[in-house]
């Protein structure tokens, strides 16, 4: 039986730089949902939240690109946050993963946000589960 | 399940050219009366990209001069390929209650990133 759910999430990250480690709450959603075998979409809000898949051990690495090839800097036309949506558009705000066998399929990495918002940003995400049961 | 496919064609002036499309992807959500499901929002062709921007003009020229820096170490003939495999030639939006759940400043934009033409998108509704 072929079904669909919707879920929302909201996260009090703040940036201009820093990651948010998702993937418990994709996960509650994932395992509560009756679905077994199908996909969850993830979307955060808004265009200045970045979501990718990275591990843990990564984290440094990964801050440090940003930091370093699209630095927090107003040196734009576009008024006080043109890297945010630089940053944004380059990862994708936009997840998918598979859902087999009712668990996330998900191997020694995280999924996160990456907040480039500079300052307090109460981010929302929204959930398409599809599949069946 | 239903599943809907819709072609949208943009004229573009190539390399490199932003388009919003948020609209007509809109659109055809309304048109096919689709409530609850997700939009998949697919670059068929190559040197095309999908991505969300906030569709504001002094942005637009900031992301182009910021694509044009990321590539612009490779060989004329491989950037558009490149970009568009860098920004990425796919985005799903969730559809609740008839609407794409986006945010405020927050839209779809087909990036151009080849010869100027008409560029097509594939729109999947999955509802």
């Amino acid at each position: 039986m072929k079904m669909f759910e919707f879920k929302t999430f909201e996260l009090a990250a703040y940036g201009p730089a820093n990651l948010f480690d998702i993937t418990e709450k994709i996960r509650d959603v994932v395992e509560e949902s009756a679905i077994l075998n199908g996909l969850v979409l993830v979307l955060s809000i808004g265009s200045t939240g970045a979501v990718v898949k990275l591990p843990s051990s990564s984290y440094e690495d990964f801050i440090s690109w940003v930091l370093k090839s699209i630095p927090y800097d107003s040196t734009h036309r576009h008024p006080g946050n043109a890297f945010a949506h630089m940053r944004s558009s380059l990862m994708g705000c936009d997840f998918i993963l598979p859902i087999k066998e009712g668990k996330m399929v998900l191997k020694e990495q995280t999924i996160v946000l990456l907040e480039n918002t500079a300052g307090r940003k109460r981010r929302r995400f929204s959930l398409v589960l599809v599949g069946e049961k | 399940m239903r599943i809907n496919f819709t072609e949208i064609v943009e004229e573009t002036k190539g390399w490199i050219d932003l388009r919003d499309i948020t609209t007509r992807i809109e659109t055809v959500v309304e048109r096919e009366g689709m409530q609850q499901g997700f939009a998949l929002i697919y670059a068929v062709e190559p040197e095309t990209a999908v991505i969300t921007l906030e569709a504001e003009m002094a942005l637009i020229l900031d992301m182009a001069d910021f694509i044009k820096k990321l590539v612009g170490d490779i060989k004329m003939e491989a950037r558009g390929d490149v970009a568009s495999a860098l920004l990425g030639t796919h985005l799903a939006v969730p559809v609740l209650e008839g609407c794409l759940d986006l945010g405020t400043w927050q839209q779809i934009m087909l990036v151009d990133l080849g010869q100027a033409g008409k560029k097509k998108v594939l729109l999947q509704l999955v509802s």
